[in-house]
C-alpha cells in the first residue's frame, strides 16, 4: 500500500516529553514481532484480554501482536481508510468494529501477497500469526471476529478466553467470586494445555512469575502516575495519556516499560510539584468516555486552546487497575491464579461504588461517579463510537448519573475509534463551546449544594 | 446604547439592531455562499432602515454556524446559546426549546435563564429544514405551503424513513399508489415530529416549551409536534429572528460591562472592508484538520 504523503493529519501535540517517547513501544511490538518470525519464532494476534492470555502466551515464547492497537496506530497516521475499504468490499458492514474491519483488511491484503507483509504497511504491518488469541471480556463483535480471520489465515488456530463478569448482587453472594476464580484458573489451564500442544513446548512457571512480578510493578507506578493527575491545574491531559497508555496496557511484564513510567511519573511529579498545569489555560476540567478518535487526537489540543478544557481522566478500562490488597495475594503461589486475581481485579474493583450509588457494573458508570470528586470533574465528554456498541451503549446512562447524583453534565460528540469519514470535528467544537456555558451553570450548582468541588 | 445580533444561518441570514430596550430593524434574507459580502450588505441595509452607522453601534455579536465570517462582529456566541437567550426574553417561562434549523435541530434546556443541557441532531438531515425543502421539491409544491397542506390531510400516509432519499423515494411511491399530496405531507411532518421528539425527549421535556427557527413558521410541523409532545407549544411572533435577537441581548450586556475606553477598542479592531470569503489571506492561518 503506497503511503499518502497528501493526508492532513490531526496529530497532538502532547504536552508530556514522556508521551512523545511512547510511540517506540507501539512500534517495538511490530517490529519486534517482525524479526522473531525471521529467527523462526511464533507470532501470535492477540486482543485485549487484560492480561488474562498474554502472559502466558509470552512465557512460552510467542511473541504477541494486538490486531486493536494496529487499528488505532493506522488511524493514527490516517492509514486505515485503505484497509476499511477492502473490508467494505469484502462485504463486511460498516458498523462492524472499526479495529475489527482494519485487521480484516489487512489480513486480506497479507493473504493476497502471498502471506509476505505488502511494502508500505504502517508501521513494518503485522507478522503472520500462528495463534489467534481472543478473549470474550467487554465486547460481543470479537467473538465473531478472529473467527472470520479464518477466511483470510488459514489453519491459524482460534483460542477464546473467558471472564465472569457478574453484577453487583451477584458479586457480593457468598463464595461468588472464589467460584468466578477457579473458573478462570480453570480456563487458563486449559489455555496452557492447548499452547504446550501447538508449541510442542513447556510452560516455564518460574519465567513466568518473574514476568508478573514485573507487571504488577509497572501497572502499580501507571496507576500512581494516575493518582498524581487529581491534581489542580491538571499535569497530565488525555492527549498525554492515550500515549503514555501503551506500555502498561500491552507489554506490563516488559523491564524498559516499567523505566519508562518512572520517568513518565517523575515528569509529572515535578509538574504537581510545582503547581504547572499540562495545558496553560486550564479553566475546565472534564473527564473523557469512551475510546478517543484516534485519527484526530489533536482534536483535544484544540478544545484546550479555545476553551481551556483540560481532559483529567479517560475511560476506566484502559488505566491501569488500583493494586491488589496484599490479602487477596497471601500464599497464592500458581502464576496462573495470580493472573486470574489480576484480571478480575481489573474487572470488579468499582463494584464497591457501584453499590454506593445503586448502579449495576454492566452499565460502566462507576468509575466516572467516583472519579468525578476525586478529579474535580466540571464535565463529562462521551464519545459514542458509530461502530463499537459495548463502548457506547452505557455512555447516555453514565451522562445521565453523573448529571443527576454529581451535578457534573455530559456532552456527547460521535465519531468513530478508526473510521474518520464519520467524525465531524466542527459539529464537536460548536457543542463544546455551548457547553462551556453549561459547565459554568453546574459549578454554580454544585457550589450552591455545598459540593467540594 | 445602539447594539446588534447577527445570525449567519445555513439558509438564512438573520440581523436584530436594538436600543438595548426594543428592535429598531430586524430583517432576513436568504443566506449565500459568500457570508462575509453577505454580512456587510445585511447590516448596511438594517442600519440604512434604522439611520444608523457602523460606529454608533456599541457592540455586534454574531451567532449561527457562519459567525466566524463576520468581519465586523466583537464577538461570536454560539446559536445554543443566542436562542436560549431570546427564547427566554421573549418567554421567560419556557423550560424546553425546540429550535428547528436549516441544516441542523437542537433541544436546549433552560432553567433561571441558563442553559442547563441541550441535544443537537448528528449527521442527519431528518428533522431539519433541508428535509423539507427536498420533499417540498419532490412533490412540486412550494415550501411555505407544505405546512397548511398538511393540515388539510384527512389519512395521513404512512411514512417510516427518515433518511432523506429514502423519504423522497417514499413519498413518490405513495403518491403512485394514489395518495394525495396533503396526506404524504402529513405523514412526513408526523414521522419527523416523532424524530424531533425523541430527540428532545432525551433532555426530560419540561413545560412551557417553545419552537423557533424556520421550523417553527411551518404550522404542519408545530401541529404534529404538538399532538406527538401531547401539550401547545410556544410560538415566538417571528421565529427567525430569536437567535439574532439573543446576540443583541448578549451585546447589550456585554457593552455595559465594558468602559468607553474598552469599547472605542474594540470598535478600533473591526474590519468594515469587505473581504470576501475566498481571498483573505487570514484564511491560511486558521485550523486545517
Amino acid at each position: 500500500m503506497e503511503k499518502d504523503n497528501s493526508v492532513k493529519t490531526m496529530k497532538s501535540a502532547k504536552t508530556l516529553k514522556t508521551a512523545r517517547e511512547a510511540g517506540y513501544f507501539g512500534k517495538k511490538m511490530l517490529t519486534d514481532a517482525i524479526k522473531a518470525q525471521e529467527e523462526g519464532h511464533p507470532i501470535g494476534w492477540s486482543m485485549v484480554s487484560w492480561w488474562q492470555g498474554d502472559f502466558i502466551a509470552k512465557a512460552m515464547g510467542m511473541h504477541l501482536v494486538y490486531p486493536e492497537n494496529y487499528g488505532a496506530f493506522c488511524a493514527a497516521v490516517r492509514q486505515a481508510e485503505p484497509y476499511l475499504e477492502i473490508a467494505d468490499s469484502e462485504g463486511f458492514p460498516n458498523n462492524l468494529c472499526g479495529y475489527a474491519r482494519n485487521c480484516l483488511g489487512f489480513a486480506k491484503s497479507l493473504r493476497d501477497n502471498n502471506y509476505v507483509i505488502p511494502e508500505g504497511a504502517p508501521g513494518g504491518g503485522l507478522a503472520r500469526p500462528v495463534l489467534l488469541l481472543a478473549s470474550g471480556t467487554a465486547c460481543d463483535a470479537r467473538y465473531k471476529w478472529f473467527q472470520s480471520l479464518g477466511r483470510y489465515l488459514n489453519d491459524v488456530p482460534v483460542w477464546n478466553l473467558e471472564m465472569p463478569q457478574s453484577g453487583v448482587k451477584e458479586y457480593y453472594l457468598k463464595d461468588n467470586k472464589e467460584k468466578n476464580l477457579r473458573f478462570v484458573v480453570k480456563e487458563l489451564r486449559n489455555f496452557v494445555s492447548f499452547m504446550e500442544n501447538l508449541l510442542k513446548r513447556k510452560l516455564d512457571h518460574d519465567k513466568l512469575k518473574v514476568m508478573l512480578d514485573q507487571a504488577l510493578k509497572t501497572l502499580n507506578i501507571a496507576w500512581q502516575v494516575d493518582l498524581l493527575r487529581r491534581a489542580v491545574p491538571s499535569p497530565m491531559v488525555s492527549q498525554d495519556f492515550w500515549s503514555v497508555m501503551i506500555p502498561h496496557f500491552y507489554l506490563p511484564d516488559d523491564p524498559e516499560a516499567y523505566s519508562f513510567y518512572e520517568r513518565v511519573y517523575a515528569e509529572v511529579k515535578e509538574r504537581v510539584d510545582n503547581g504547572i498545569g499540562a495545558i496553560p489555560n486550564e479553566k475546565y476540567r472534564m473527564m473523557f468516555s469512551e475510546l478517543p478518535p484516534w485519527h484526530s487526537i489533536g482534536f483535544f489540543d484544540e478544545l484546550s486552546k479555545r476553551y481551556g478544557i483540560a481532559m483529567v481522566m479517560e475511560s476506566w478500562n484502559y488505566h491501569a487497575p488500583t493494586p491488589m490488597p496484599e490479602e487477596e495475594l497471601d500464599g497464592v503461589t500458581d502464576p496462573l491464579e495470580i493472573i486470574a486475581r489480576l484480571t478480575y481485579h481489573k474487572w470488579m474493583e468499582h463494584n464497591e461504588v457501584a453499590r454506593e450509588f445503586d448502579t449495576s457494573p454492566g452499565f460502566f458508570n462507576a468509575a466516572y461517579l467516583k472519579w468525578a470528586k476525586e478529579y474535580r470533574a466540571d464535565g463529562f465528554f462521551a464519545h459514542p463510537l458509530m461502530s463499537c456498541r459495548p463502548a457506547t451503549y452505557t455512555l447516555m446512562h453514565t451522562r445521565n448519573s453523573l448529571e443527576e447524583k454529581l451535578k457534573v453534565p455530559g456532552v456527547v460528540v460521535p465519531g468513530d475509534i478508526i473510521d474518520l469519514r464519520v467524525f465531524n470535528a466542527d459539529e464537536g467544537f460548536s457543542k463544546v463551546e455551548a457547553f462551556v456555558e453549561t459547565m459554568d451553570h453546574y459549578r454554580d450548582l454544585r457550589k450552591q449544594a455545598g459540593m467540594a468541588w | 446604547m445602539f447594539v446588534a445580533g447577527i445570525d449567519i444561518g445555513s439558509t438564512i441570514t438573520k440581523i436584530v439592531i436594538s436600543n438595548g430596550t426594543e428592535i429598531l430593524a430586524s430583517m432576513a434574507t436568504p443566506t449565500s455562499a459568500e457570508h462575509r459580502r453577505l454580512a456587510f450588505r445585511v447590516m448596511d441595509d438594517a442600519l440604512a432602515s434604522c439611520f444608523l452607522s457602523y460606529n454608533e453601534i456599541e457592540y455586534i455579536v454574531a451567532t449561527g454556524y457562519g459567525r466566524i465570517n463576520v468581519p465586523f462582529a466583537d464577538q461570536q456566541v454560539t446559536e445554543i446559546t443566542c436562542h436560549m437567550r431570546g427564547i427566554n426574553f421573549l418567554f421567560p417561562n419556557v423550560r424546553t426549546i425546540i429550535d428547528i434549523g436549516g441544516q441542523d435541530s437542537k433541544g436546549i434546556k433552560v432553567k433561571d435563564g441558563k442553559q442547563v443541557d441541550f441535544i443537537m441532531n448528528d449527521k442527519c438531515a431528518a428533522g431539519t429544514g433541508r428535509f423539507f425543502e427536498q420533499i417540498a421539491d419532490v412533490l412540486g409544491v412550494k415550501l411555505e405551503d407544505i405546512g397548511e397542506m398538511s393540515l388539510r390531510s384527512k389519512n395521513p400516509a404512512s411514512i417510516s424513513s427518515l433518511c432523506t432519499v429514502f423519504a423522497e423515494q417514499e413519498a413518490l411511491l405513495r403518491l403512485s399508489e394514489g395518495a394525495s399530496i396533503e396526506d404524504i405531507l402529513a405523514g412526513i411532518h408526523k414521522a419527523n415530529a416523532s424524530r424531533i421528539h425523541s430527540m428532545i425527549g432525551k433532555l426530560k421535556i419540561e413545560q412551557d416549551v417553545a419552537i423557533t427557527g424556520g421550523g417553527a413558521k411551518n404550522l404542519g410541523l408545530v401541529r404534529a409536534l404538538e399532538q406527538r409532545i401531547g401539550f401547545p407549544l410556544v410560538v415566538p411572533p417571528e421565529p427567525l429572528i430569536t437567535g439574532a435577537l439573543g446576540a443583541a441581548l448578549i451585546a447589550r450586556e456585554t457593552a455595559t460591562k465594558l468602559t468607553p475606553q474598552q469599547l472605542k477598542e474594540k470598535k478600533a479592531k473591526r474590519r468594515l472592508e469587505a473581504v470576501t470569503f475566498f481571498d483573505d489571506p487570514k484564511r491560511g492561518s486558521e485550523i486545517v484538520l
